[in-house]
Parts: C-alpha cells; structure tokens; sequence
C-alpha cells in the first residue's frame, strides 16, 4: 500500500461542556492508506461515527489533526469543507438518505452537477448491480437496492475516499452481503479508499485492516492476511 | 411531564406560535376595531336620537294658526306634535368674507323653554323671560370660535338683533350642517335656537308656527299620517310632511354609515375567514409535523385522548394568546379610529364600545378553526400504529406528475426536479399553501378597494359631473335671462343656467321623493356621466332617470311617472322615462331645462347658477354674490371635495392602512409557516445534498425555489381573488348617495404583490439562516 491519504494525529472532539461533557474522541491517532478497504469496529457509542464525521469534513475536531494528503482539514472553515465533500468524498449511512422525490438515476446524477467528471449514473448503478432499476423511486424499492443506489451515489464523482456509517445496519445478511459486495467492486474497479464502520465483527474479514475502537480510543489496529470476498460471510 | 414538553414544544417553534397567533389576532382585531366602530357609531347616533326625541315626521308651512297643533295632535298614528318657528337668518359674523346663513329656532315650552331636543355641550339654557338669549349649534360656534357669553348679530325678517350666546348645543337634526345646496359646511350654516317669544317677535308672526315635527306612535303607518298631515296643512301652505330619509342631516348620516358599511362589516369578516382558514391548514400542519413524537408517546403508553389533549393545549395556548392580543389591539384601533370619526360625526355619546358579540364571535370562529384544524391532525397522527415511530420511514411515495411529463423537470435540473416532484406529490397541499398565500393578497386588494373606490368617486364623478367652481343657490327661480348678469360679473369666465324642482315621483304604489334637475342642452359644466365615466346626454323631452332609481320606481323606459311637486306649488304632471343612465352620484332625475319649462307651464327659469371662474378673481367674486339678496348660497366645488376627503377621506386612509398591515401580518404568516413546515418535512433531503457537497445557496435553492414557485402562482391568483371578493362585496351594498364602481387601482395589485413578495423574501432570509444552521450530523441520525 502507498502512503495515507488520510492522517489523524491527536483527534479530540468533546460534546458540552464541564461535568456533562463527553470524549466522543480521546486522543485517536489514525492513517487510512491509499486504496486499502478499512473496518472500524467497536461497541455502539466508541466514537465510530464521530470519527468518520470528522474525516470526511462533516464535522469539525474539537482538538488535534486531520489531513487530507498535505492538507489541513482541521484548519477549514464551512466552505472549505464543502468544497473538501464535493470534491473527493463519497458518505453511505445506515439510512439511505436518497431523495425520495428523485428516481435512481436522478439521485446519483445529483452529484453530476459538483465535479468535472463524474460517472455516468447509468455506469455506477450497473457497478452495484442496479442497471435494471434506473427509473423507479426510492419508495418502489427494497432496503438493500436502496442502499446499493446510495453507493452509486457515493461513488459516481468517482471519490478518493468512501465513507460507510453501518451501511449493512438495516438490512439482512443476504441484501447486506451485495451491499458489501458492492463496495468491494468499487475498491477494486476504482481504486478508492474505503472506511466501513460496522458493530458486527464478521464484517471485518472483508478488509485489509482492522481499527478497534472503544472509549474514544483505538483499542487495537490488525492487518488481515487476507481479504474473504463479502459471499463468504455470514451472520 | 407532557406539560413540560408543551412547554419546550412552543418554545421551539416559537416563530411559527407567533406567526400563527398574529394571524388569529389581526382577525380578531379587525373585527373588533372596524366592526365595533361602524356600529359604536350606528348606537350612538340611535342614542343620541331616541334621548333627545329625534322626530319621524316633519313638515314646513307658511304660517298657520297655533290652534291648528291641537288637530295635527290628533291624527291617528300621531304620538306628539312640537310646533315651531323655523326662520332663515344671516349671521354677521366679523372677519368673514361671506355671511353664513342657516336657521333660526323656536324652543318649546313658551315662557319656559325646553331643552329636550337638544344637548347642553357649555354655558346654560335660556333664563325664563328673557328674550336675547340663544343657544348655537355647536359646530357652527366651534367653526368660529363662539363661546357662552360672547354677543351675536344676527338679521332674522330683514331685523337686526343683538343676542347674547347662553349655550352651545348638539340637536339629532343637525348633526350634519347641510346647506341649500345640500352640501355639508359647519362654517357656512348656522343654527340658533331662541324662545319663542324672542323669535315671534323677530318674525312678526304671533299665534302661528311654520314648522312641525312629530313622533310617531308604535305601529302607525307612516304613509297615512303624511297624508293626513298634508290634507290638515294643505289650506296654510304646507310643503308637504316628509320622514326621516328626507332629513337633510339624517340622510346625510345615514348614508355616511351607509357608505362605511362596507368597510365596516364585511372587510372585517373576509378578513376574519381568512384568518381562520389560514389557522386551519397552519395548525394541521403544526401538527402532522409532530406525527413521529406522537407516535413514541403512544409507544411509551400515553393515550390517544391524553395525546389528543397535548394538541389541543398546544392550540389553545395559541388561540388564547392570539385571541387576547386581538381584543387589546382591537379596541385601541377602535378607540383611535372613534377618535378619527368624533369630528365627523357629532353624537354626544360617542365612544368605541367593545361589542361582546363581536368578541364572542371572532374568538369562537378562531377557537372552531384551530380545534378542527388541529384537531383532525391529531386524530389522524393519533390513529397511526405507534410501531411506525419505530421503523426507518419509509420513503415518502413519488411519482412523475403532469409537470415532470411535459419535461418541465428535465428541464430544470436535480435540484429543480426535487421543487417540480414535491409540489406533484402533494398537489393539494401545494394548492392549499397557494390559496393560503394567494387570500392574503386577496385581503390586501379588499382592503385598499375603499380607497380606490372613493378616489374613483371625487375624480372621475365627481369633478367629471361637477365641473363649476362655484355653485350659486338662489332664493326663488328667476328667468334664465339673469344668466348674462352672473356672466358678466367679474372674475366669471363661464356661467350655466340649473333648475331644481322638489318633487315626488310616482310610480303606481311606489314613489320617492326626488327632485327634477333641468340640465340646459349641451350643458358643460354641469354633465351627466354613465357608469364608465362617459358623459350621457338628456334626452330632449321625458325624463332620464338613474338605473337604481328606476329600479326602486320599478319602472322602465316608455313608463310614465306622475309627478307632484313639493316645492309650495301643488301641481302634478305626467312624465315618461325616455332613459335611464347607470350614474354613481344619488338617485336622479335629469330633465331638459326647455322641457321642464314646458312641463311646468312656466317661463324658462333657473334656480341656480353655476360658474367657472378666474381663481385670481374668485375672492372678491365669491364676496359680492354673498351680498346679492337673491343668493341664497355659494359654493366652491373644490371646498366640497376637500371637506369629502378631509372627513371620509381621513378615516377611509386609517381603516386602509389598518386592513393593509394586516394584510401583511396575514401574508407573513403563512408564508413564514408554509416555509418552515417544509423545512421540517424535508430536512433530511436538504442534509443529504449537503452531505454531497452541495454548497448552502444551491440547497437553499430548493426550499426557496418551492416557496418561490408558490408565491409566483399565488400572487395572480390572489388579486383575481381579491377582484371577485371586492364585486361580491359590492353587489350585496349599495348605497342610494353614491354607487361605488368596482375600480381595483393598478396600484394597489401593485402594493399588494410587493407586500406578498417582501413578506416572501423576509420568510426567504429566516429559512435561509434557519438552513444554514442546520446540524448535518443531527439530522441525519434523526429519523425524521
Ligand atoms: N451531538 C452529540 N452531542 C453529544 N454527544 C454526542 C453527540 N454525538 C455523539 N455523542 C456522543 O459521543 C459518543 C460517541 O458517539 P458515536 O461516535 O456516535 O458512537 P458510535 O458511532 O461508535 O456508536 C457517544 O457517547 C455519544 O453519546
Ligand atoms: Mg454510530
């Protein structure tokens, strides 16, 4: 693997203030390598989220560093952000988040519009498995095609950089293994990086390297010798 | 603990609580000020009348003996007779250009005069047995700065006396001052009252009386008694009794209340509809948006009528407070506008009253909306499975509309699909939200009509029906040969011949009493104009009646009227309606000048003058005729539509500026609501486009560009609205004095866009920050 794409050093991010304050991050230290599929796992309430939040510039660390290759993201002010977002992060959530009022492919041709040269919506929703369902609505879709049309989202500005909150979370293992599948496609056709959170320790066979967190901390960092193919797990 | 949450919940949407309760409040205070002063007005003139025995009938005659009141007393239908001495007198008052003229007066009550016709205002009544003591009207003493105990010239029969002023007073029959030329002057026309045996002797007429006025006894058929007062009075020159509607100060009062009545009570009740409607879909709305927190309390076990009363609090609070502020703003806009109408209308018990049934009435309108508005959007989120609260939503239902067909949405982008696709998804409540917003431009058109309607009345009729400078009343008709002396004095550039003949016009069972005005052919300054403004000219023979009084007549043109005259000659006369003309001003029957000379039998005669003349020259003009004994009035056109516009014209500009302020608060209202409440429906998408990386202003776009794409429909939809309001309106009061075209000024579409449009981009800028502000994170947890 290359040199990190993203750098964290030192990440703090405190909630409130005095006696009901909270150390959603305590001090996390933190590298995402170029083109490596990353699972952070750990018990609900470990910091997952606030971390993830933070390195793809949806929110802001109270303390500490985030760098993207040589730049300071914790430096950026709201447009600097934004623009960090637009133009090399692609976000997945445990709830689609499509646009209900918006088709398929108009939900991934949304991101048409913010960079330069962005996927062919009909491209990336083949890429997941969905060139058959371009025309329907969020509504007139399952969980899962749901899920694989927020991927193709994600992944149609051709991102550095694929964060994914829980993306299996509201699905069965069946629909979430094509998710998953999904987005080991996308790493190996498009090269990007890819941060999966998950709370399910199966799911961490997927990845090339496993981040355990707990208590705003990193518990535990390992290396997977080898990568098993989503179609193998089972929960 | 639901009370605590009640709480938090007001606070949180405290913006739209306020703007719901504004709305609910300017209804109510529109009703309250507008109503309540038009009818504090009606009670204090009724007040004022029944407490100083305003009389039913009354009637003038030359002279008949005292002993002739005993048999007017005994008419059946009659409940009292006061017998009097009404006598023309000049007042010398110094410093003036012209004499004022008016009416000297008898007091009942011989050698102790009686006051109960009249309000003692300052000073005191006449002392018993003196005969220099007078009482004066109190806008004429006020006019010109008169006090108790100040001295007065006067000529009463061509004598000169010198009175002493006792008291100033209000009478029922001269709340307004109107002159021979039926025109309203406190200045110009006095009134004085003086014993009787101060006013036989000015007169020269001992034992006799020239004036009555009666009250009638309950149940007495109006039409009898005149009659039976005419036959009686018939053989000492009577003039014919009349009722009130031809009182000149009365008809003037009426028609004054007559012409607010629009304003007065049906605006308020637009205004109050609207509000309530508007109360109706806010506070459903309010409410669907709290589907989900319903839900999870019906999930922790709450029930539904616990949750149902939760709601119901919530709106009560909001009708509580909204209602509260409605009464308070709305009896000091009626106090103030009271205060506007006191030197208009001088009813000594003048007062805004707060009408309990109004209140009554607007609270419970506001209450019934706000329960049912609420109230069914409780029912509804009460009845949802408490489960739901526990799912992921479900992705609202979309689908490709009329708009997305036609390519519209193709057209517009992702970000315009999204306004396109939500405005389809719910077409009603996108309707609803632009009725919502297209009634309050509505409200605002209404609201200005008046003033539209009022300057349409001064310029176009009258200074288009009138255009003399000045109008000369004479004593008595004289051949319209005197034409060339008044065309020949100086500073007259134009004179015109007019004559004016009181008459009774009879159609069958029905009649009015209307006078002929004979227009010379080709009359200049003294037109006749259709609805449209277009001068009409008299037919050369028959008579052009006025479309309303034809119809109050029930006749048509080939009918012929009989026609009595009531001007001291009996003389009837047979008259066929050859037009009828859709005239705004009064109730009128024009006549050719020659041929109302040929129908009376008489030499062309006129009995007024009208004049254009030079304004360098008009002072001096105007002083000499004053001196002519044959001039019995002068008045100046310009002075006429001043005093109009000072006296409706000031408080037509208060209640428009009141009901244009409301307008607004209504316009902001909801549109500030509809903006929210779409903000809350639709967070999550706003957020996820921002996840992606679209910048805060193309978000904004979304949100505004709905907003936008509503009030662009609204806005038309709204004056067309507030247009079709304004002729309803109007089809339903008609006033017999003037007739108010259905003009809409220009203008006001204009005021009424710009204020929906500024209401618009104020919501715009709050939603935008409110947008702005917006917790990525937490709105993405959230699951809605
Ligand atoms: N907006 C917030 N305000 C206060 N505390 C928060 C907020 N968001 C997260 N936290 C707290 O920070 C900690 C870490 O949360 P999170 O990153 O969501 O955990 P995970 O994703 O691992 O479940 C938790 O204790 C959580 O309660
Ligand atoms: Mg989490």
């Amino acid at each position: 693997m290359g040199a990190p794409v993203l750098t964290a050093r030192g990440l703090e991010k405190v909630y409130g203030e005095g006696a009901t304050a909270v150390r959603a991050l305590d001090g996390v230290d933190f590298d995402l390598e170029r083109g490596e599929i990353l699972v952070l796992l750990g018990p609900s309430g470990s910091g997952k989220s606030t971390l993830l939040n933070v390195l793809g510039g949806l929110d802001a660390p109270t303390g500490g560093t985030v760098r993207y290759l040589d730049h300071d993201l914790s430096r950026d002010d709201d447009d600097a952000l934004t623009r960090y977002r637009r133009e090399h992060v692609g976000f997945v959530f445990q709830f689609y988040n499509l646009v209900p009022s918006l088709t398929a492919r108009e939900n991934v041709a949304l991101v048409g519009d913010l960079v330069d040269k962005p996927m062919p919506p009909e491209e990336a929703l083949g890429m997941v498995g969905l060139g058959g369902r371009l025309d329907h609505f969020p509504s007139q879709m399952s969980g899962g095609e749901q899920q694989r049309v927020a991927i193709a989202r994600a992944i149609a500005k051709r991102p550095d950089l694929l964060l994914c909150d829980e993306p299996t979370g509201a699905l069965d293992a069946k629909t979430g293994r094509l998710v998953l599948e999904a987005l080991v496609e996308v790493n190996r056709r498009l090269g990007t990086s890819v941060a999966v959170i998950t709370h399910n320790a199966v799911i961490a066979d997927m990845g090339d390297r496993v981040v355990q967190m707990k208590d705003g901390r990193i518990a535990e960092t390992r290396h997977n010798a080898r990568r098993r193919p989503p179609a193998e797990l089972d929960w | 603990m639901l009370g605590r949450k009640l709480r938090r919940d007001l606070w949180h949407m405290r913006g739209q609580v306020v703007t719901i309760a504004l709305v609910l409040a300017v209804g109510v205070a529109a009703l309250i000020s507008i109503t309540g002063t038009y009818r504090s007005l009606g009670a204090a003139r009724d007040e004022f009348y029944a407490a100083n025995d305003f009389p039913d009938l009354f009637v003038h005659l030359e002279r008949a003996p005292d002993a002739v009141a005993s048999r007017l007393a005994a008419i059946p239908g009659v409940a009292s007779v006061d017998v009097r001495l009404v006598e023309p007198v000049t007042f010398l008052i110094p410093g003036m250009v012209r004499p004022a003229s008016g009416q000297a007066i008898s007091l009942p009550g011989g050698d102790h005069p009686s006051m109960h016709t009249l309000v003692l205002v300052r000073g005191r009544p006449p002392e018993a047995g003196r005969t220099d003591d007078a009482l004066v009207l109190a806008r004429f003493a006020d006019a010109h700065g008169l006090e108790p105990g100040d001295t007065l010239t006067v000529v009463i029969a061509g004598k000169q006396l010198r009175l002493r002023i006792a008291g100033i007073v209000m009478s029922p029959e001269w709340v307004f001052p109107v002159d021979a030329a039926g025109s309203f002057s406190p200045a110009a026309v006095g009134v004085m009252w003086l014993p009787r045996a101060a006013l036989d002797a000015a007169a020269g007429k001992h034992g006799a009386f020239d004036d009555a006025t009666f009250r009638l006894a309950p149940g007495a058929s109006t039409a009898a008694v005149i009659e039976a007062i005419d036959r009686e009075l018939a053989r000492w020159g009577g003039l014919g009794a009349h009722d009130r509607d031809q009182q000149p100060s009365h008809r003037v009062v009426s028609s004054e209340l007559a012409g607010l009545e629009v304003m007065g009570s049906r605006v308020p009740a637009i205004f109050l509809a609207v509000a309530a409607f508007l109360l109706y879909v806010v506070l459903g709305r309010m409410v669907q948006l709290q589907r989900e927190q319903i839900a999870v309390l019906r999930a922790l076990g709450f029930t539904r009528g616990e949750i149902g009363r939760h709601i119901l609090a919530t709106a009560a609070v909001i009708v509580v407070g909204g209602g509260a502020i409605g009464v308070a703003l709305g009896a000091w806009l009626g106090d103030a506008l009271i205060a506007l109408y006191r030197e208009f209308f001088q009813f000594p018990g003048l007062r805004f009253r707060l009408q309990v049934d109004l209140v009554v009435a607007a609270l419970a309108v506001c209450a019934a909306a706000t329960a049912v508005g609420a109230g069914v959007a409780a029912w509804r989120a009460a009845r949802m499975l408490p489960a739901e609260a526990m799912r992921p939503p479900a992705p609202a239902h979309y689908r490709r509309g009329i708009l997305s067909r036609l390519g519209l949405a193709r057209l517009a982008g992702p970000l315009g699909r999204m306004v396109v696709r939500e405005l389809e998804r719910r077409p009603i409540a996108a309707g609803v939200t632009v009725l919502g917003i297209a009634f309050a431009a509505a409200v605002i058109v209404v609201g200005r009509f008046s003033t539209d309607a009022l300057d349409d009345l001064l310029d176009v009729q009258m200074m288009g029906t009138s255009r003399y400078d000045v109008g000369v009343t004479l004593a008595r008709p004289v051949p319209r040969g005197e034409l060339a002396w008044f065309r020949d004095a100086p500073g007259v550039l134009d004179a015109e011949p007019l004559r004016v003949v009181p008459a009774r016009l009879v159609a069958g069972a029905r009649h009015r009493d209307v006078p002929l005005t004979g227009i010379p052919a080709g009359a200049r300054l003294r037109r006749v104009l259709d609805g449209a403004g277009h001068p009409v000219a008299v037919p050369p023979r028959g008579v052009m009646l006025s479309a309303l009084l034809a119809d109050r007549l029930g006749v048509g043109v080939g009918d012929v009227l009989r026609i009595e005259r009531r001007d001291g000659d009996h003389g009837v006369h047979a008259l066929e309606v050859t037009a009828l003309v859709d005239d705004r001003l009064g109730l009128n029957a024009y006549v050719d000048l020659d041929a109302l000379a040929a129908l009376l039998g008489e030499e062309p005669v006129m009995s007024m003058v009208l004049l254009t003349v030079d304004p360098a020259a008009r002072d001096r003009l105007i002083a000499a005729l004053g001196r002519v004994p044959a001039v019995v009035g002068v008045v100046e056109t310009a002075a006429v539509r001043d005093t109009f516009l000072a006296q409706s014209g000031k408080s037509m500009t208060m209640m428009t500026l009141i009901v244009s302020i409301f307008g607004g608060i209504i316009a902001i209202g909801v549109i500030y609501n509809t903006a929210r409440v779409a903000l809350s429906e639709r967070a999550r998408s706003l957020v996820t486009l921002r996840v992606l990386g679209y910048t805060r202003r193309e978000v904004a776009t979304v949100l505004l560009g709905q907003l936008a794409a509503q009030v662009a429909v609204a806005a038309p939809l709204g004056l067309g609205l507030g247009w079709v309001l304004v002729d309803a309106m109007m089809r339903t009061a008609n006033p017999e004095d003037y007739r108010f075209a259905i003009v809409v000024a220009p203008a006001t579409y204009g005021f009424a866009t710009l204020l929906i449009t500024g209401a618009a981009l104020a919501t715009a800028l709050v939603v935008r920050r409110k947008l702005d502000r917006i917790d990525l994170i937490a709105a993405l947890d959230a699951r809605d």
